[in-house]
């Protein structure tokens, strides 16, 4: 919502927006006062006020910006919590750098921040936490299309865990189905819904973030707000993402989706548990994706699409431990990936159960 | 080193069970599934076919079964079908082991107690000859399976009922899956007492007649179902629950599949992704009737003139 203010001041013209960026930012504290006040007109003054500085240029010279916030701030931990003082968490997340650039302190505020907007949107406590990649671990993951039933469980067990719009078609997991004999994607129906599942001479084929090992969305970012973790899960920062979308149109699988919405939750649906690089509640106009719920996976826990599959065809794991059941399923079953040949180097692998072992 | 062992041992266990029922039932005719019998138990078994069969025959002490051992054998009609599964869950599915070698140099050290001793009824409780698991590789932790069961134990009834060995349709375990009675699994090839133990009805048992509990299903299973049992072993196939990191837990076969209708449930989908306002579905190719075969296309070159002329 402030997002909205500070882009369409940015229209006006430059010497306007200073002056009056200027003397709505005049004393920040009185205007933290006034929105105490619920003056509605008060805030949104000073709101277009510090949209314009940013505009202006002002507040590239961050001294000023963070003069203003700290004292912002101040007034802000006076005035309370969860009472629609959004105009402060909008002015951080403004001021917001980059996940990589972030000291542990600024981290602990954005986080602090991404708990308070849940809370004024959602009414809900959550917990938002940066999850870092656990040492020593790549993951991958193995889909057992003998197994895949359509039944779209993992859509939905997807869904709940990683806070997804309800309303705004904004689903990770595509389940494709084919007929038997047919590969050729452009066949195939994800809108299926029959009375039951399977549908005799189908198949099923889950569809979500490949994880790419090369990943062309990566390359296509011009704010580098996506990149690969030390994991192997391509994450994005959502407070860096400027929707540009240029990384949905280099993704081969459609795995990247954007939010063309405000997501709408149910305050009883939401998962209070979140991740700062995971299923933290986002806002409209970022693109997101599947991150193979990096709030569970980094914590050992399996992500919740596998959890959800009531058949067992996922096989989530680290790919450094000879031991794991992925190391055996890629070692011994003939596995395949998706659009191999455009190089992006998936670590998704299919295989199906009839498949000979290669002992 | 121990699981060759085992694995011969289990292989003569299965083939004494074998010769002695064959002996016992004189109208064994099937000359197909014989022949494999005295090749697949090496030179040493000779002596090993008879002692653990009269043991069989002996060691159930159940007072109301009225089924020695030879009656507890499957009609005969049920005796082909049974044993080259048997033999190949014995002898196929660890390749790593490479069982044929196994059998052609038994270290004697090893496999004294095995193959020159009876097998005790000791070790027969113990497992013994049933797959344990594969060398090298931690078995999974497999979820128990007897607090699910609902009528378990067992024995609360059939301990006062006679055990009757006729395969029959049962119309009492109706909650079993059973359908009108029978067995919907393998193909009429088997029935109840295939798998439980006609004496001891708490335990499951393996083909040649050794107790498994209700918790080890995977091990009777896997008795027909060797590469799946190798695949769920090592985690490709079924449900491993918990975390993806540290122990290995894995649903028990019979946690999905229904042993007696094994075949995995139809079910509604969850709903089709929503389409925004505005929007409709994209469209794919050969929607409504679905996309047509390649052979459905050419159909009409099944015409002989047609064909012809083309």
């Amino acid at each position: 919502m402030n997002d909205q203010h500070i882009c369409t001041c940015n229209s006006q013209s430059m010497a306007t927006m200073a002056d009056q960026a200027l003397d709505a930012l005049g004393d920040p504290e009185q205007a933290a006062a006034r929105e105490g006040d619920t003056s509605l007109q008060a805030r949104r003054r000073f709101l277009q006020g510090l949209g314009l500085l940013g505009a202006a240029g002002l507040a590239a010279t961050s001294s000023v910006g963070q003069a203003a916030m700290s004292e912002v701030q101040a007034s802000a931990q006076k005035l309370g919590q969860g009472n629609g003082l959004s105009f402060m968490d909008a002015m951080g997340d403004f001021f917001q750098q980059h996940y990589t650039r972030m000291t542990d302190e600024e981290m602990q505020d954005a986080l602090h921040r991404i708990e308070r907007k849940a809370k004024r949107k959602f009414g809900v406590d959550i917990t938002c936490e940066d999850v870092k990649p656990m040492p020593g671990t790549y993951f991958g993951y193995a889909l057992n299309l003998s197994k895949c039933r359509g039944y779209r469980e993992c859509v939905y067990g997807c869904i709940r865990e990683n806070n997804q719009g309800r309303d705004s078609q904004m689903q990770y997991i595509r389940v494709l189905e084919m007929p038997n004999g047919d590969h050729n994607l452009e066949h195939s129906n994800h809108y299926y819904d029959p009375a039951t599942v399977p549908t005799p001479g189908k198949w099923y084929l889950p569809v979500q973030c490949q994880q790419c090992d090369n990943p062309p969305c990566v390359k296509a970012c011009p704010v580098e707000a996506t990149w690969k973790d030390k994991d192997g899960i391509v994450v994005i920062d959502y407070n860096w993402c400027i929707g540009c979308r240029m990384c949905m149109a280099a993704c081969p699988y459609w795995a990247r989706h954007f939010n063309w919405t405000e997501p709408q939750i149910a305050p009883e649906d939401i998962n209070p548990v979140t991740a700062y690089m995971g299923n933290r509640p986002r806002p409209k106009g970022v693109v997101e994706k599947c991150h193979w719920c990096t709030q569970r996976t980094r914590k050992g826990r399996q992500p919740a699409c596998m959890e959800a599959c009531p058949t067992g065809a996922r096989v989530f794991g680290n790919l450094l431990d000879p031991n794991s059941d992925i190391r055996w399923i890629l070692e011994h079953k003939i596995v395949w990936r998706l659009k191999e040949d455009l190089g992006t180097e998936p670590k998704f692998w299919y295989f199906t159960d009839e498949a000979r072992a290669r002992i | 080193m121990r699981f060759h062992f085992r694995l011969i041992g289990g292989l003569l266990v299965a083939a004494s069970f074998f010769a002695a029922s064959f002996a016992v039932s004189e109208n064994v005719t099937s000359p197909t599934a014989a022949p494999p019998m005295p090749e697949a138990a090496a030179p040493p078994a000779g002596a090993a076919v008879s002692p653990p069969a009269p043991q069989q025959a002996e060691s159930p002490p159940a007072p109301a079964a009225a089924a020695p051992a030879e009656t507890a054998a499957a009609p005969p009609t049920q005796q082909p079908a049974a044993v080259p599964p048997a033999e190949a869950a014995v002898a196929s599915p660890d390749p790593a082991a490479a069982p044929a070698e196994a059998a052609v140099q038994p270290n004697p050290a090893d496999t004294a107690p095995g193959v020159g001793a009876a097998v005790s009824d000791a070790m027969l409780q113990a497992g013994y000859g049933v797959f344990q698991g594969y060398p090298g590789q931690q078995p999974p932790m497999v979820l128990p399976r007897k607090d699910k069961l609902s009528f378990y134990p067992c024995a609360q009834c059939h301990a006062n009922m006679p055990v009757n060995t006729t395969p029959r349709p049962i119309m009492i375990h109706a909650t079993a899956g059973l359908v009108d009675g029978k067995l919907d699994h393998g193909q009429q090839r088997f029935w109840c007492l295939t798998c439980h133990s006609p004496t001891d009805r708490n335990n499951l048992q393996t083909v040649a007649g050794v107790k498994v509990d209700f918790n080890d299903a995977w091990k009777v299973c896997g008795q027909c179902h060797s590469a799946r049992q190798r695949d769920w072993y090592y985690g490709a196939h079924g449900k491993r629950v918990g975390n993806w990191k540290g122990d290995v837990e894995r649903y028990n076969c019979t946690e999905c599949h229904n042993p007696h209708h094994p075949p995995f449930r139809q079910q509604k989908p969850q709903p089709k992704p929503p389409v925004r306002s505005g929007l409709g579905e994209m469209p794919h190719e050969g929607e409504g009737e679905g996309h047509p075969t390649i052979w459905e296309k050419h159909q009409d070159r099944l015409q002989p003139e047609e064909g012809n002329k083309k």
